[in-house]
């Protein structure tokens, strides 16, 4: 065993409670004074530092505590199960994924499913996708007046995108997203634009 | 520990006599692991506070992938950084730093306080991630791994944050 090695062991496993060592380190430290040199400086340290060991509550500081926290814990419901946390930590989001999700809808509903050109319209945007169990592709259109492109590209929609669509379906998106959507997009999608 | 466990779950269900419980079992050690990051008890002893109610608040977060006592340290590390963070300060000791009452621990004396407040005033030099980590791996005997989880880094990054904290107080108490 060598001497860093040995030094290592010993600060790593330096604690308040003292320096358990390993036969081996024991055999190491027979031998080498450096070491031993080493070991007494950390023991040397534990000393120096006994006096900040333990900081303890006086009784009237616990009871303080106590009455603190009692009188803060009478206003707290049970614990949050962890369920109901998570809903309340995320409703914009859920709501966004719905909202999402019905604006979907109603496009897949309404959409040409002819292979169009985008050159050949008025669109500003498109997506051509095909169904999970659907191999026909499918175009969704979308106007710059009905603004409905920046919307369904917020990263929530984007979101429910993904978890509909096969990676890489999404063919196409014109200039009306954001750089940051596009980029989000270009690394959830595998986009070519 | 599975009484713990049981009183955990008590608290979970909102016994709040099962929560008074563990804040009594665990008090001082987090006070202690404060006091040594901010050196002033009051300052201590309100985060002390906060940091069992937000325990309490958030306790159905609490996984058995670690310690009750690790993850009380983790809530109270951070309540401590951001503390010391919205101070901006290098936790200058006041003039009531020190220890309880004399009736309380009858042993302090002058030389005993000066000698803590020395050390405090050293360890207060460290930057927070060392201070933070030489506490809980010297004074809590917490496991690095343990403590990287506390401190949401990595194994070695608490490693050699505690070696950086050794070196430092050695040059420092060496004097």
């Amino acid at each position: 065993m060598r001497c860093f090695e040995v030094k290592q062991i010993l600060q790593e496993n330096f604690t308040a409670a003292g320096v358990e060592l390993e036969a081996e380190v024991k055999t190491h430290l027979d031998a080498c004074v450096k070491c031993r040199e080493y070991l007494q400086e950390l023991n040397n340290m534990a000393s120096a530092l006994i006096p900040l060991d333990s900081f303890e509550l006086t009784p009237e500081e616990s009871l303080q505590l106590t009455n603190a926290l009692d009188a803060q814990l009478i206003r707290e419901p049970a614990p949050i199960p962890v369920q109901d946390r998570e809903n309340r930590i995320f409703p914009i989001a859920r709501i966004l994924l719905s909202a999402a999700a019905v604006i979907l809808m109603v496009i897949l509903s309404t959409s040409p499913t002819q292979d169009i050109s985008i050159a050949d319209t008025d669109y500003e945007g498109v997506i051509e996708y095909s169904s999970l169990d659907d191999e026909t592709m499918t175009s969704i259109f979308f106007d710059n007046d009905d603004d409905l492109l920046p919307s369904l590209f917020d990263q929530t929609s984007a979101a429910y995108l993904a978890s509909q669509l096969r990676p890489g379906q999404v063919d196409d998106v014109f200039e009306s997203i954001t750089d940051e959507e596009l980029a989000w997009l270009e690394k959830n999608f595998s986009l070519e634009i | 520990m599975t009484n713990e466990r049981n009183l955990i779950q008590e608290a979970i269900q909102g016994d709040k006599k099962a929560f008074t419980s563990l804040v009594t079992t665990y008090q001082n050690r987090i006070f202690g692991f404060i006091m040594r990051m901010t050196a002033n008890r009051e300052i201590a002893l309100d985060l002390t506070q906060d940091t069992f109610l937000a325990a309490y608040q958030n306790l159905r977060g609490f996984r058995e992938d670690s310690s009750f006592s690790t993850w009380l340290h983790q809530i109270a590390a951070n309540k401590t950084k951001n503390y010391l963070k919205r101070a901006k300060r290098e936790v200058p000791l006041p003039e009531n730093y020190d220890t309880p009452s004399e009736a309380y621990r009858p042993d302090n004396d002058y030389d005993r306080k000066e000698q803590q407040k020395m050390l405090l005033e050293a360890i207060g030099t460290l930057p927070e991630k060392q201070r933070s980590t030489f506490n809980l791996r010297y004074f809590e005997q917490m496991k690095f791994d343990e403590i990287a989880r506390a401190q949401e880094v990595s194994v070695s990054a608490a490693k050699t944050n505690f070696s950086e904290a050794m070196k430092k107080l050695k040059k420092i108490l060496g004097k």
